[in-house]
């Protein structure tokens, strides 16, 4: 269905070389200019809750982190979380839309450059995480001054800013290849370029967390597989809400068999991701030795609503993908978004995972920067969730979240990304 | 030179003086705490473990460990953590530090490094300490810097220094003729997490 | 004695060095120290060092170096002593400076507000003028309306300075008006049981506290040394390695008894009764060591059984009495002007012989005399005078002391008490480390007698390595009764324990007789928070006083309640000199800081109430720190060491008692201060520690031999175990002292809170478990903390450790529910006599 074309929706009837720039101009404000007040009003709140967002920040800087509710044990907490969770988003989004052209085969019904789009947006969103929870951002540019080139920090920075520049590459040789202007061959060489790098992207984003052999849960080889997996799920999840919601909205055009592919691939990529999960359940669990303590805490700790949450929600996220009758366009939304939601249980478990579990489990002084519970002492601690975020976290969290909003918001509005019309 | 520590927990009794020194000597902001006495028995501080009468209870002290392969300092973006080649010592520069706390995460001793949540805030207003210690910062890391403002003055550690117990020994444990190396050949001990591969500079003599 | 002839500069010279060749042992811990750099701390930059001391009541002593940068101290390490052993600081001491600068500190005179109520809260600030002209003015109505004696200076533990502490000049002031100068009364039950037997006094009972490195086993009975004094710990942990054993008797497994080789768990209360069953079967299975009872003790010495008295030349034959008699009045008539204590020196320096049974003889000869002094038996002297030996006495009393019932009360099998009895007999050298948990009770003197007749029978006394140990105490003192006694002299009341002082107040009665008590001034001291049975000050005596006075670095309890407070120095803002617990040195304090705020050391208040109240010849313009240590060093004791101010400027540590190298022990370093210098199997004239005129009469002839009494609450016969089946300890913490350091941040950072620790099984009993609030209480009081679910608790005892004050409880205080009473003789506080029960507390 998306044959590679010259043009951006030109009538046909009316061909004239001449006029075809102006026409095409036209049709490309045309473009430019879709959406109407719903969007406006979409674009204009996301603005607002980013500059919240901003505002919040700005506050956690001057009146300290001690405002959230990470500390010296749980040093990490809710943006790290989302950094993990959208950079998975985001690779997932450029792998669904570059895999077909990378490999020439049938893709989804040109839906890549929405997709691209929504990828661009959460990576800035990934980013925008990372920089949030860093504790000196003014000294970001020491990442290029000093750079410890063997830190997995340093590689996610560097993934993550080539990741970001390519997927605007990518984007524009998509748009250029469309008006004629770049190969299918050179294109077809950005994908698969663009492919690895997102491959990539989330696998060094997992070795921020399992190149640690400090922490039981994290330090696993699987790490970096299972989070492309993760990222597939939940990209693509993501792709298919959008791509059904903007065709609910008028926006382009697609046939329900593209989106019964996109329900199908959904599904069984969340296969994929509940064996990864297995695996490592069962790694963990059949010596009942040390592992015990994640699969415990997991099953039926602190952490159970978010396994539970995520085990069933994947569960039932395939099951709709896999069932004709229920492949409708309201429920697989549905099940995507639960699907999302799921990952997003998976962060919180790795991420709190990490910590929840002591390699020192000798009680000790507690203050008040030890962890938030401290009156409760050592064992307090551990007793329930080692962490939870404050209401600030939350705020910069959807000030950020806004600030991908509005992006994805403006790009729909002002960007051409529509599928090229037949 | 690798400088170490052998600390005996026969003799350690626990007592928060090598803590509370260390706190002092570093002008450490509130709330924190780069060496602590946990107590090895029960679930509380200075609690056993089992049931009376036969309940058991000792002690370490934790601080940085010094690792000659260092977690954190692999994972530093900026290279604010390192391993001075000289001494082994494993230091933290404040000024280059972003507050990643990337080296939090990696140090598999939980709680020996902490970071400034706020402001640092003291209970009086003027530095404790030595002169020498680099100002604390808001927002950056912290741990145990095995005093080396004192080091590089010819002097031990404080916690070292202050230990009321004699329990603690600190020189090269490269030097076969150091009195720590020398303890650390005729003693048995153990070393915390020795199965993490990281190789820490303490030795505890059991 | 030439080993006080230090210089400055040898002193302050490599103390490792010196310490090599001075070590006890050889090798010993000379070796186990030795650090990258040696000594004292070097000024870093811009730092000024102060030789200085901590003057609390930890039984540490320790020497500290202040380092001064711009006017404040910034650190305090510890400073070396000549025997380094004896170096160290703990993390009390270092944190110091945390309460020099503590924003809770009183910075100025203040008077409660007119018309509020005491610990209300509200106060108004004062000038030190309006402040002690208020005060003077207060005493003088008060000595007008009813004497002197209303008014009484009240000081307990917190400060050993001899200028600003606790012997300061306040007693100067006291004796100027004929006050009452209250005697402290905590700790002192030990002392006054062991004295029965080496006439030790109150404090000068154990042996350097490096003499157990010469002891082949250590017993650390019913003390916390791991917690409490870990200075006196660390000589006791270098034994061990060196062989000797470590055996910790309490009845719970604390710090101490987790280090140590062996614990031995009792009941609370009935240490007494073991200490009597197994000196009784030490005499029944002969273990008695004889050639120390033979040569060391009074075991020969004939009683009269007429008198209950030994038959000495002070009262036989006839002539020698009265020759005696005429040397006790002479004495008295030539002192009677110097006051009752210097005329009972002199009475007890009239020489006194006594007499046994010479069996080779078949006659009654002086002790020096005989040949076969007879230990059993009943004689007679010429004139019919009927006489027992003294050590027949003894084994009859002890007869009635059996295993099977010290088993009972104790808890221990029969067994393990006959096995551990031969084992401590046949050990060639024991010392027994004490401090204050045996005293604790009503019948703590009688505890401490027991283990020294138990001590004195095996031979583990006078000897190297043996005998008592934890609370060595300087042997050398200055002249500090000169110090209080002035031209103006008006008298020294100092018999009056404090612990009856809300009684006293209350019915402003003592003794059946009118006592009008209407003034109170307490300094160095927090009553309020640490009398036992603390609804007894709160409810009987507050209420009752018409005036109190607190002087105090902090709002402390007292300090809340009363009606005027004064703000003191800490110890860096005075010049001082105090005298080491647990070393055998004396060390000066150099002025580190000016005192902050408008605080004013102690001395320099008496000075101004003094002079006040109209003895500005007791107390001169110029009156300082040099007239005072002048006074303080002109005794015979201070002449013979050489002691002045300028030596100790100089040298800022002087060792004042005993030899370097070498350890303090009691009886053999010096003779024991008994009658001819020989322990006391029998006590010839036992007398209480005060005499405030209580009356004796029918107990006196029951405390020549030692006996087991029960205590009085907390024994586990005890009726009241029904209602309170848990016996309430107060266990001593290495977070303060007493009520010292209670505030101190960084310390609260490590033991935020107060907490009732309790066994797992007598939390499951209730429902509760970590971290629940529970009520502890008894029929005097409660209080509501959280609950610790601590193994190291033995079931039916709670602990709340000491030294919270009243604000940091959530309701109560745990003072309210220990032990108000004292026991004549002793006169000692008994907090831990006590039972409670718990209970989960719902708001």
């Amino acid at each position: 269905m998306s044959d590679i074309n010259n043009g951006v929706g030109v009538i046909d009837d009316d061909f004239n070389p001449a006029a075809a720039p102006g026409a095409r101009e036209a049709a490309g404000v045309r473009a430019a200019a879709w959406g109407g007040r719903g969007l406006t009003v979409a674009i204009g709140v996301s603005a607002a809750l980013a500059v919240l967002g901003i505002v919040l920040w700005v506050i956690q800087l001057s009146g300290g982190m001690v405002q959230t509710g990470m500390r010296n044990l749980d040093s990490w907490g809710l943006y790290i979380t989302n950094f993990m969770f959208f950079v998975g988003l985001s690779a997932g989004g450029l792998i669904i839309s570059s895999v077909p052209k990378a490999f020439g085969i049938a893709g989804f019904g040109g839906i890549s450059k929405v997709a691209v789009w929504t990828s661009i947006a959460a990576t800035v969103c990934a980013i925008a995480f990372v920089v949030v929870d860093l504790g000196q951002p003014m000294r970001l540019w020491e990442l290029f001054a000093y750079s410890n080139l063997g830190s997995p920090l340093m590689w996610d920075i560097i993934v993550l800013g080539t990741y970001l520049i390519l997927s605007c590459v990518y984007l524009w040789a998509t748009l250029q290849n469309e008006r004629g202007r770049v190969s299918a061959t050179a294109l077809r060489v950005i994908s698969v370029v663009a492919l690895v790098c997102a491959v990539l992207v989330h696998s060094v984003t997992a070795w921020i967390f399992g190149l640690q052999q400090g922490r039981e849960m994290w330090h696993t080889a699987l790490l970096a597989p299972w989070f492309v997996s993760s990222a597939l799920v939940c990209g693509t999840a993501l792709v298919a809400i959008v791509v059904v919601a903007l065709r609910k909205a008028g926006y382009l055009a697609l046939d329900q068999a593209n989106v019964t592919k996109l329900a199908k691939l959904l599904g069984a990529f969340i296969c994929v991701d509940l064996y990864f999960f297995g695996c490592d359940l069962l790694t963990e669990a059949f010596p009942a030795a040390g592992g015990m303590a994640v699969v415990d805490m997991l099953v039926s700790g602190p952490l159970a609503p978010f396994f539970w949450v995520e085990v069933i929600g994947c569960v039932a996220c395939a099951v709709v993908c896999f069932t004709p009758s229920l492949r409708r366009p309201g429920l697989i939304v549905g099940a995507s978004a639960l699907a999302i939601a799921a990952i997003f249980c998976k962060r919180v478990q790795l991420l709190i995972g990490g910590f929840q579990i002591t390699n020192l489990e000798m009680a000790g002084p507690v203050t008040p920067m030890t962890v938030t519970g401290w009156e409760s002492g050592i064992s307090g601690a551990y007793q329930g969730l080692v962490y939870w975020p404050t209401m600030i976290e939350w705020g910069v969290t959807l000030g950020v979240i806004a600030l991908g909003a509005l992006i994805l918001l403006a790009g729909l509005r002002y960007l051409p990304l529509r599928p090229k019309q037949d | 030179m690798r400088y170490g520590f052998a600390i005996d927990t026969k003799r350690c009794i626990g007592c928060h003086t090598c803590s509370t020194a260390c706190r002092i000597e570093n002008n450490l902001p509130a709330g924190m705490w780069w060496n602590r006495a946990l107590t090895e028995g029960g679930a509380e501080m200075d609690t056993p473990a089992g049931e009376f009468p036969d309940a058991t209870m000792s002690y370490l002290t934790v601080a940085c460990q010094h690792c000659e392969n260092p977690a954190c300092v692999k994972v530093c973006p900026v290279g604010a953590t390192y391993k001075d080649p000289e001494t082994g010592v494993v230091r933290q520069d404040y000024d280059k530090c972003i507050g990643c706390r990337m080296c939090m995460s990696a140090c598999p001793y939980n709680g020996v490094r902490s970071f400034n949540w706020e402001e640092p805030s003291y209970v009086v207003d003027f530095a404790m300490g030595d002169a020498d210690v680099p100002p604390h910062q808001k927002h950056v890391v912290e741990k145990c810097t095995m005093c080396w403002h004192r080091l590089a003055k010819g002097e031990e550690p404080m916690c070292v220094k202050t230990c009321l117990a004699r329990a603690r020994f600190w020189g090269d444990l490269d030097d076969p003729e150091s009195e720590v190396a020398k303890l650390v050949r005729e003693r048995s001990s153990k070393q915390l997490l020795a199965d993490e591969g990281t190789k820490p500079s303490v030795y505890y003599l059991v | 004695m030439s080993g006080t002839n230090l210089t400055r500069r040898s002193f302050l010279k490599t103390t490792g060095a010196v310490a090599g060749a001075s070590c006890l042992a050889a090798g010993s811990f000379g070796a186990l120290r030795a650090f990258a750099d040696d000594g004292d701390e070097k000024p870093g930059s811009g730092e000024q060092l102060f030789n200085c001391n901590c003057r609390s009541n930890c039984m540490g002593s320790c020497r500290l170096l202040a380092h001064v940068r711009d006017g404040k101290i910034v650190k305090l390490s510890p400073g070396g002593y000549q025997e380094p052993g004896y170096t160290g600081c703990c993390l009390k001491g270092l944190s110091y400076i945390e309460r020099i600068y503590s924003p809770t500190r009183i910075q100025y005179p203040m008077r409660r507000v007119d018309g509020t109520e005491r610990g209300a809260g509200q106060w108004e600030r004062v000038t030190w003028d309006e402040a002690i002209a208020e005060i003077a003015q207060k005493m003088q109505d008060t000595i007008d309306q009813y004497g002197p004696k209303a008014i009484a200076f009240d000081a307990a533990s917190g400060n050993y300075g001899y200028i600003n502490g606790v012997y300061g000049l306040f007693p100067r002031l006291a004796a100027c008006l004929g006050a009452i100068k209250t005697a402290a009364c905590y700790d002192y039950a030990a002392g006054h049981g062991i004295d029965r037997v080496l006439g030790t006094g109150d404090w000068q009972y154990c042996n350097e506290p490096n003499s157990v490195l010469d002891s082949s086993m250590v017993v650390v009975w019913g003390t916390n040394p791991v917690f409490t004094h870990p200075h006196s710990w660390r000589w006791i942990q270098w034994a061990k390695e060196k062989g000797t054993k470590v055996v910790t008797i309490d009845p719970i497994k604390s710090a101490t008894a987790h280090r140590s080789d062996e614990y031995i768990r009792v009941n609370p209360g009935h240490d007494g009764y073991l200490a009597l069953a197994m000196a009784n079967y030490v005499i029944e299975h002969d273990l008695v060591d004889w050639d120390f009872i033979g040569k060391r003790s009074n075991g020969a010495f004939l009683v009269r059984q007429d008198t209950k008295r030994h038959l000495s030349t002070a009262n036989w034959p006839a002539e020698s009495a009265a020759a005696y008699a005429a040397a006790v009045a002479a004495a008295k008539e030539k002192y009677a002007a110097q006051g009752a204590t210097a005329v009972a020196a002199a009475v007890a320096a009239i020489p006194v012989d006594y007499y046994v049974w010479d069996n080779a003889t078949g006659a009654i000869t002086l002790i020096d005399d005989a040949q076969d002094p007879a230990m059993e038996g009943s004689f007679s002297t010429p004139d019919g005078i009927a006489l027992d030996a003294s050590y027949g006495l003894l084994k009859e009393q002890l007869s009635q002391y059996s295993i099977a019932e010290a088993a009972r009360l104790t808890g221990l099998t029969e067994d393990f008490i006959v096995e551990f009895t031969e084992r401590f007999a046949a050990e060639r050298a024991v010392s027994v480390n004490i401090t204050y948990g045996l005293d604790h009770f009503l019948n703590g003197y009688q505890n401490t007698w027991a283990i020294a007749i138990l001590m004195a029978l095996t031979g583990n006394l006078a000897k190297p390595g043996a005998g008592f140990t934890g609370v060595f105490t300087t042997r050398w003192s200055p002249e500090t009764l000169g110090l209080w006694v002035t031209k103006e002299y008006k008298g020294l009341n100092a018999t009056i324990p404090f612990g009856l002082m809300p009684e006293i107040v209350a019915t402003q009665s003592l003794n059946g007789k009118p006592f009008p008590m209407k003034v109170m001034v307490s300094y160095c001291a927090n009553p309020a928070s640490n009398l036992g049975g603390q609804r007894e000050f709160l409810d009987r005596l507050l209420p009752n006083l018409d005036y109190y006075v607190v002087i105090d670095m902090e709002m402390t309890d007292s300090a809340r309640y009363a009606d005027m407070v004064l703000p003191a120095t800490s110890w860096y803002e005075v010049e001082d000199i105090r005298a080491g617990y647990n070393n055998p040195y004396t060390i000066y304090q150099e002025k580190a800081i000016e005192p902050l705020y408008e605080s004013k050391p102690d001395s320099e208040i008496a000075y101004l109430l003094g002079r006040a109240l109209g003895f500005e010849a007791s107390f001169p313009e110029g009156d300082g720190i040099e007239k005072w240590a002048a006074i303080l060093f002109s005794n015979a004791a201070s002449k013979a060491k050489g002691l002045s101010l300028d030596r100790f400027r100089q040298e800022k540590v002087i060792q004042t008692t005993g030899t370097p190298g070498e350890a303090y022990i009691t009886g053999m370093t010096d003779p024991f201060k008994t009658e001819k210098g020989r322990v006391r199997l029998y006590t010839d004239n036992p007398k209480p520690r005060l005499d405030y005129g209580q009356d004796l009469s029918d107990r006196v002839d029951g405390e020549h031999l030692v006996y087991y009494r029960d205590p009085e609450e907390c024994g586990i016969d005890n009726p009241l175990a029904e209602k309170y089946p848990l016996v309430y300890l107060q266990e001593h913490s290495r977070f303060r002292v007493h009520t010292q350091w209670g505030r101190v941040p960084l310390l609260r950072e490590l033991d935020p809170e107060p907490l009732a620790k309790v066994n797992g099984k007598d939390a499951a009993e209730r429902g509760v478990t970590t971290d629940d609030l529970v009520e502890v209480y008894n029929d005097r009081g409660h209080c509501v903390v959280k609950c610790l679910v601590d193994e190291s608790i033995a079931p039916g005892v709670v602990s709340i450790p000491k030294g919270w004050q009243r604000d940091q409880f959530i309701e109560g205080g745990y003072q309210e529910m220990s032990q108000p009473g004292m026991d004549p003789y002793p006169s000692a506080a008994s907090f831990y006599d006590a039972r409670v029960n718990f209970r989960k507390w719902e708001a």
